[in-house]
């Protein structure tokens, strides 16, 4: 057939819902863009409601001087995002451009065609900003964006403006409530792979803060301002393990530059052995993206998991990058005894740059001549700690000359990455083998979905140490400065941080357990979230295609699943929508329908100018022997569909049931 | 005038069991996705390239949410199509020049209302596709619509048949019905001619009526048709913004008119004009309120007479005149 449509003006109202659709799927990038970048599509909307309300000029209405000026405008855009970006592509610079265009595109909004592509554009803002957040409030915000795109889509194609606002809405919610079972099927069976199609740019997981694999005085300290969760962990038996020994095992730091700890580079020396006892603790850890390779356990893992491998100083690898939330089981151990890798691994434990920590060197080796085992240097080591005031505090002061020294003998007030390296630094000196290991200590219990959180505020560095008989041991310095921080956690150690507690709930006891309630169940909502909706995978997909009898190889099966639910759910909608179509006719109609049909079987067809009156004289003069109870139910219907009497409508239900014409 | 009568184009192809109100049947809806729906899908393929590159879930759950929207659209455009009845009203006869008002009305028998129903009537030879009309038809009700179609000449003007689409609600997808209402319209030939009407016969003095020649009384005013002579307009009557009026004349009496193709004055005109020039006279003739026949070569001649029917039935000779045979 030909198509000649001629273009359909935009009217106010349509214009009304695409920009409040489009401005709303545009407003989350506030967070991430800058000011200037964001309010460019936000002034051209402006722009464009101005126009459909006041009638300010459109450069579109074949102004020349409007449109070169918005053709500059548009290239001083674009030269300004790549001046910001140095380039136009990937994740960051790729959404500014988008919305910059769609500012512009707006703008020019002006025939049906503009429209459908206005609004699609805003649909596609919608998936980008999922590329910075997949929070079930973010999913939520979209939901309802979504819908007012949804209902500009409606109002465009409502042609005589029929609809009222909330009829709009309420169209649009059933759109979606239909559409979202088709949209189940799709997400738990379109076939999921492993890893990206042609590589993640680089942006699109910036900005993630965790534990580095290097080791800064401050570096750490500068997470505890975090409320960001490193991952959540769930102990399959009822009873966790006390918080004080809740240490999450995280990059070994080996080498020491005098300044900074870090992680060797290369990894030749076999796993060391474990020698662990019997009862292992088992849990579940779901951790946050990283974009680095470790992954955090329990000391000590004694079952690592499955695609993660052990590194020398026991520590758990991955094959690639952490990119996204990633859920694995682990079992640990708490008695245990970690042997050395070997020769090489002892020697490189006692690294120190010459010339490095002249005072903390002298000292060391006093101590070493003065004890006769190490676990003597060890114990005085902590009582100096102990004993000369040394103050556990967030905010220590600057160590511009030899951090290790300074520290020690001058400032006295660190966080816990200055007492472990300082005491990593020590021990070597004094002739022990010792490295520091980060990671994260403690949590936050939830009773309501009976797990714990560990945040990026619980991150902490402490030492190991190599004592010949008892092999690698766990000494944490922190512990002799600010017991607390491990017994009570991080947040009662340090007073003065308030952490995610708004000031209107720090009044009293009774409204601070109110918030952590509050705060708990919100977490327990986006931990179900993640663990269901985000974290669903490829191994999760597998494990759903194992139950239902389906296999990932078997494409044309799965295919031909996914097609047939498709469709049988596709025919229950349709079902029920035209079922609707038949059944909301008038009760007496749709008896007096039946009795047409039944008498059309029998050749007499109620022709559609022919009123009821007419139709039964017709019929009664056809069939002789059924004259009566033809006049009979006209009768009935009459009265029962025009008349007041509603009781007739039984009368005429069993009239109509018990009509059978046979052929005459 | 013909009677105005319903036609109902299903009942010619209906098979015996079928509810006649079936209206458009099922299977005569067509639904593809329209240009803008097949754009919408390649969006639909850029997201999930993306939210599979990017390995993220809400992307994935937003492009397969959009692409169920797709198909439940699809089901709510043929929805809003289905099922909607058609009938046709047989339009009354206009003079060439005047537009044909084709009536249809589309009966809704469903509880949902039908929104953003287009119509349209299909493409006429050399005529110009008017825009199609955009109607609503709320649940249980009937709308009608007029498409109005100017006529080049005069004969009959069939209504070639119109498509019903609509692309409600989301404009992805555009469903059509092509239906025939197997509606025509007759077009009389335009009435111009300045001859004056031939000399009347039998008994009574000849009168040009319609022409106030000064011999006769005036006896009052009525409506102005098209065709009436713009001598006899009332032009006084117009310069005070009334409508336009005829003026008339008592002739002299019962004379009796022969309109014949062959009278003399009409012999250097061509077909078209000859036509016109008869249509011109009948009209006034008509409205001399005198007796009169038309007689046109070989395929007709009337009675004498008078009247409304008289009148149709001479001036639909003359539409269909040398054209195809009258099938009534």
């Amino acid at each position: 057939m030909t198509e000649s449509k001629p273009a359909q003006q935009l009217e106010k109202q349509e214009i009304y819902w695409l920009t409040a659709g489009v401005g709303m799927s545009i407003l989350p990038h506030a967070l991430h863009t800058p000011v200037w970048l964001i309010l460019c599509p936000f002034l051209l909307i402006a722009w464009r409601l101005g126009c459909a309300v006041r009638g300010w000029p459109l450069p579109a209405s074949g102004n020349l001087g409007l449109r070169a000026i918005c053709i500059i405008l548009m290239f001083a855009g674009v030269i300004s995002i790549h001046a910001y970006y140095q380039t136009l592509v990937g994740r960051d610079a790729g959404t500014a451009l988008l919305l910059l265009l769609t500012g512009f595109k707006i703008l020019e909004t002006h025939v049906d065609r503009d429209f459908y592509i206005s609004t699609f554009l805003g649909l596609f803002i919608i998936i980008t900003n999922f590329f910075y957040s997949q929070t079930l409030l973010t999913a939520a915000y979209m939901m309802i964006t979504l819908l007012i795109i949804i209902a500009g889509l409606i109002s465009f194609n409502d042609r005589k403006h029929t609809l009222k606002t909330g009829e709009r809405i309420t169209m649009a919610v059933q759109l979606l409530c239909q559409a979202l079972p088709v949209m189940l099927i799709l997400f738990l069976l379109f076939p999921r792979i492993n890893g990206p199609l042609w590589g993640m740019p680089d942006d699109a997981i910036r900005g993630l803060t965790g534990v580095d694999d290097v080791m800064t005085p401050g570096s750490i300290s500068r997470l505890i301002q975090s409320n960001d969760i490193a991952f959540r962990v769930e102990f399959e038996d009822a009873d966790a393990p006390p918080k004080s020994s809740l240490y999450w095992r995280g990059p070994v730091l080996t080498y020491m530059d005098g300044r900074a700890w870090r992680r060797r580079l290369t990894n030749l020396d076999p796993p060391a052995r474990l020698q662990e006892s019997a009862d292992s603790i088992a849990y579940t850890i779901t951790l946050e993206a990283t974009n680095q390779r470790w992954l955090y356990t329990l000391e000590m893992p004694s079952t690592i998991p499955d695609r993660a491998m052990l590194a020398d100083a026991h520590q758990v690898i991955t094959r690639k990058p952490v990119k996204n939330r990633f859920r694995y089981a682990a079992l640990s151990t708490q008695d245990y005894r970690l042997a050395s890798s070997g020769p090489r691994e002892l020697q490189r434990s006692l690294q120190m740059f010459r010339g490095f920590h002249p005072k903390t060197r002298a000292l060391a080796e006093q101590w070493a001549r003065e004890a006769s085992t190490p676990a003597e240097v060890i114990a005085r080591a902590l009582r100096w700690f102990t004993e000369e005031r040394f103050i556990y505090t967030l905010s220590p002061p600057a160590l511009p000359g030899d951090p290790v020294d300074d520290f020690l003998f001058d400032t006295r007030q660190g966080f816990c990455e200055h007492y472990a390296s300082a005491f990593a630094v020590i021990m070597r000196a004094a002739g022990i083998p010792a490295r520091v290991v980060t990671g994260y200590q403690g949590g936050s219990y939830n009773p309501i979905g009976d797990y714990f959180i560990v945040y990026q505020r619980n991150a902490h560095a402490w030492t190991e140490v190599w004592l010949a008989e008892e092999g690698w041991v766990r000494i944490d310095p922190t512990t002799a400065v600010s017991p607390a921080r491990v017994e009570q956690g991080i947040e009662n150690a340090l007073p003065n941080a308030v952490f995610d507690l708004p000031m209107v709930f720090s009044g009293n006891e009774f409204t601070r357990s109110l918030w952590r309630n509050l705060h708990n169940t919100w977490d327990n909502i986006n931990n179900q979230w993640n663990q269901w909706v985000i974290s669903y995978g490829p191994q999760r997909q597998d494990s759903l295609f194992k139950k239902i009898g389906l296999k990932r190889q078997e494409l044309t099966k799965l295919i031909l699943g996914i097609v047939g639910t498709v469709a049988l759910m596709l025919a229950v909608i349709s079902f029920g929508l035209f079922r609707h179509y038949r059944g909301a006719r008038d009760p007496s109609r749709q008896l007096y329908d039946r009795f047409c049909r039944k008498l059309a079987k029998r050749g007499i067809r109620r022709l559609p100018h022919e009123g009821p009156m007419d139709f039964s004289r017709r019929a009664g003069r056809k069939l002789k022997r059924y004259d009566g109870r033809i006049a009979e139910i006209t009768r009935l219907y009459i009265e029962a569909r025009y008349g007041s009497k509603t009781d007739k409508l039984t009368e005429l239900k069993t009239c109509v049931k018990r009509f059978r014409p046979a052929a005459s | 005038m013909p009677d105005a009568f319903v036609l109902e184009r299903l009942n010619q192809s209906i098979t015996p069991g079928v509810e006649p109100d079936a209206g458009l049947k099922q299977q005569r809806v067509y639904v593809l996705p329209s240009r803008q729906g097949i754009f919408f899908s390649c969006l639909l393929l850029t997201m999930l390239l993306g939210a599979i590159n990017y390995n993220n879930n809400m992307a994935f759950m937003l492009t397969f949410l959009l692409a169920s929207l797709f198909l439940v659209a699809l089901i709510h455009t043929y929805r809003n199509l289905r099922g909607l009845v058609i009938r046709g009203v047989m339009p009354e006869p206009v003079f060439a020049g005047d537009p044909a008002r084709f009536r249809l009305i589309l009966d809704n028998h469903g509880a949902q209302q039908r929104l953003g129903i287009q119509i349209q009537a299909r493409r006429t030879g050399a005529e110009g596709l008017p825009a199609p009309i955009v109607t609503d038809v709320p649940a249980d009700h009937w709308t009608e619509v007029e498409l109005a179609i100017l006529p080049t000449r005069r004969g009959r003007l069939i209504l070639p048949g119109v498509t019903l689409f609509t692309s409600y609600p989301l404009g992805l997808f555009r469903a059509w019905a092509s239906f025939d209402p197997g509606l025509h319209c007759i077009i009389y030939p335009r009435p111009i001619g300045a001859l004056p009407l031939p000399p009347g016969q039998a008994g009574g003095a000849q009168c040009d009526v319609g022409v106030d020649n000064g011999n006769h009384d005036f006896s009052g005013f009525r409506r102005y048709y098209p065709g009436d002579s713009i001598r006899n307009i009332a032009w006084k009557a117009v310069a005070r913004e009334q409508p336009l009026l005829i003026k008339r004349f008592d002739g002299s009496g019962d004379q009796e008119l022969t309109l014949s193709w062959d009278d003399p004055g009409l012999q250097a005109l061509s077909l078209e004009e000859k036509l016109s020039q008869l249509c011109r006279w009948l009209l006034d003739a008509d409205r001399s309120g005198r007796r009169y026949s038309l007689v046109l070569p070989a395929e007709y001649s009337s009675a004498r007479g008078h009247g409304p029917a008289h009148r149709e039935a001479c001036l639909k000779a003359l539409a269909l005149f040398g054209i195809a045979h009258d099938r009534k």
